[in-house]
């Protein structure tokens, strides 16, 4: 398959975007072993308009994948954080053509039991084309029309308190190939020119069923 | 050209024996100076109004789902690519999901609200909006209504053409009443606006949708279209019947979850005929013959035979083992056999694959990347085109089937089959109803932004 990135393409390093607290609803802090293992969990960063999976895989997800991302560059993925390195983050819009959940709908989302195109659990399936990733392996492709794994968001997890950050996002980014495919809806949704505001300080995390109202499993 | 009636002499050297020899004159009549001015511009010389080719000059034929795909991927894969554009329409309106339009779960704006020149702006190329009418493959140059174009690679992204020969239809006459009457729906948009119109004026009685034999676009279309139609009578209480009359001897594809969709949703609605070749149409009297039977239908959508787009038969490409006139290719490079200058992309390509948009787009990657290869003097292994496919079966709630295909080359038969991952997903459910609109949008996304 054929890269979709734009020139200005982010390189597979890490990004660096603001180091921002992951919250509840609330305002407080998400503790790390508060997070199910049944769902996913979702929050927008690094802009206001991109969200991004957390998710809990209830099992250690060990670093040292060497992934290609989409652009062709090689990228090391760092492994899972937490008490148990089980806790995961990635970018919620699929490599290939850019589907992403919206308050309405989500065709992109976590199967932590079963998916029929998958013929397994642990996954995440985008059902509009069938591309299936592996959060356990740096969201790599198993299957499917996807050129490379959905871009990974940095974690940080400080022992002392239980608490979560994210810091940046490695692994190359689409964001410029969203804002352009999205640019009247997104506008229309948030208002003229807020999709590219970055998240500060804070994100709010939330379970994935108050982010979408339908998600589409397959 | 200019409009000065006056001929120079100049000019008049400048006009080629072809040209001259295009003058339509009245008998024994010698034409008036403005007359052969104005002629001239079907000849040759005369080059279109672009931009010097910046590096290698790549035209693209045919702004459809392989084209779009091919100027986008090839200018991507190849920077130094000078991609253009030719497309005779002046406005999109894609011919998949159409048939979602015709129970409303889709409006005309999903199908046409994606613009040429943002996709042209967006991909770095250029969009010119004309019709081809010649092609001197010696001089490497595409003829068209508005001037010449000098290319280093040609693609021909054409699409179908209707063969009303095959069901036994061949007076011009007939066809032509057929075209306006009856149309397929599976080339121009205007027929999409046709047969919704004749969908929602429905009067109640026998509407009649006809599936061809040979590899037609696309091969479960014809299904998902009375099953649209099926659920439009049923959800506004239409005292109608539609006949799927079939030259095949069973649905071609998605077999199982088509039938269960024809037998729990739409056992008052749809009637099934397989193995119904059409021998002939009636218009006058609105008959269909079969071998055996005849059919009054109140009306119809009668899909014909599909061949490769006629464009391919005027510039001289044709398979000449292709029943379906399709083209004179390399079935895994894509060029005309004896120039790698020229391509032939999408449906009228001669291999077997689904023509689809999902084929077509996944195809039209690879041979981006061929021309790539080439103009860097390189050359790149065979990927197969991938057929994902999702076919609307319930409008109420929305509720999908699909396939997802792959192709593998067979050395010993010496043809391309099915590969074996291909998958059949036949219990038809909500999640696949709503990945059928994201699967679209995913690939206007592709083409457009």
């Amino acid at each position: 398959m054929v890269a979709c990135f734009s020139k200005q393409a982010q390189a597979t390093e890490l990004t660096s975007f603001a180091r921002v607290k992951l919250v509840d609803a609330q305002g407080q802090p998400i503790k790390a072993s508060a997070l199910g293992s049944a769902e996913a969990y979702l929050f927008n960063y690094p802009y206001a308009s991109t969200p991004s999976f957390l998710i809990n895989l209830g099992k250690p997800a060990p670093d040292g994948n060497k992934l290609v991302a989409s652009d062709g560059n090689e990228y090391a993925w760092r492994g899972g954080v937490g008490a148990n390195k089980s806790v995961v983050a990635y970018t919620a819009i699929c490599a290939h053509q850019l589907a992403y959940p919206t308050r309405d709908a989500s065709l992109i989302t976590y199967n932590p039991n079963t998916s029929e195109i998958a013929g397994r659990g642990g996954v995440i399936t985008c059902c509009a084309h069938n591309s299936v990733y592996d959060p356990a392996q740096g969201a790599r492709v198993l299957s499917g029309p996807a050129a490379g794994p959905l871009s990974a968001v940095a974690l940080e997890y400080d022992v002392a308190t239980d608490e979560l950050y994210a810091t940046g996002v490695y692994g190359g980014t689409l964001f410029d190939d969203f804002f352009k495919a999205y640019k009247t809806q997104l506008n229309a949704e948030l208002g003229a020119g807020k999709a590219r505001e970055l998240v500060t300080a804070m994100a709010k995390v939330v379970p994935f069923a108050e982010y979408s109202k339908v998600r589409v499993q397959c | 050209m200019n409009h000065n009636p006056k001929l120079t002499r100049r000019d008049f050297f400048k006009m080629s024996g072809a040209a001259a020899a295009t003058l339509a004159l009245g008998t024994g009549a010698s034409a008036p100076a403005n007359v052969q001015a104005a002629t001239l511009s079907l000849g040759t010389h005369v080059k279109a109004s672009l931009p010097k080719a910046k590096g290698p000059r790549l035209v693209v034929v045919g702004a459809g789902t392989s084209g779009l795909t091919i100027a986008k991927y090839a200018k991507k894969a190849y920077p130094r690519f000078d991609v253009v554009m030719v497309e005779k329409r002046d406005m999109y309106s894609s011919c998949f999901s159409s048939n979602l339009w015709y129970a409303d779960l889709i409006n005309l704006e999903f199908l046409a609200n994606h613009s040429f020149l943002d996709a042209a702006r967006n991909n770095h190329y250029i969009f010119f909006n004309a019709t081809c009418t010649g092609l001197d493959r010696a001089g490497r140059k595409l003829m068209t209504n508005m001037g010449e174009i000098d290319y280093d690679y040609l693609v021909l992204a054409p699409g179908i053409d209707y063969d009303y020969s095959r069901i036994g239809v061949s007076d011009a006459e007939s066809e032509t009443l057929l075209r306006t009457d009856y149309p397929a729906g599976w080339t121009m948009p205007t027929e999409h606006v046709t047969i919704r119109d004749k969908i929602h004026g429905f009067d109640g009685g026998l509407f009649i949708q006809t599936v061809p034999g040979g590899n037609y676009r696309c091969l479960p279309a014809p299904y998902e279209r009375a099953c649209m139609i099926a659920s439009y009578f049923k959800k506004n209480r239409i005292k109608g019947k539609v006949l799927v009359l079939d030259h095949n001897p069973d649905i071609t594809i998605k077999a199982k979850g088509f039938h269960a969709a024809f037998d729990e949703l739409y056992k008052d609605y749809i009637e099934y005929k397989p193995s119904a070749e059409i021998k002939g149409v009636d218009v006058a009297k609105k008959i269909i013959k079969t071998e055996f039977d005849s059919y009054r239908f109140d009306d119809a959508a009668i899909y014909p035979g599909v061949r490769g787009a006629r464009i391919i038969e005027t510039f001289g490409l044709v398979d000449p083992n292709s029943n379906q006139k399709e083209a004179n290719i390399d079935g895994f490079k894509y060029h005309v056999i004896g120039d790698e200058r020229v391509y032939v992309t999408g449906d009228s390509r001669p291999m077997p694959y689904s023509k689809s948009a999902n084929t077509a787009n996944t195809e039209g990657k690879y041979v981006a990347k061929v021309l790539a290869a080439h103009a860097q003097g390189k050359s790149i292994n065979w990927e197969s085109p991938r057929t994902l496919c999702y076919s609307m079966v319930n409008a109420d709630p929305m509720e999908a089937i699909s396939v997802d295909a792959g192709y593998a080359y067979d050395k010993k038969k010496k043809a391309f089959g099915f590969s074996s991952d291909t998958k059949l997903y036949e219990n038809r459910d909500q999640a696949k109803g709503r990945a059928t609109l994201e699967w679209a949008r995913g690939i206007y996304r592709d083409l457009f932004a």
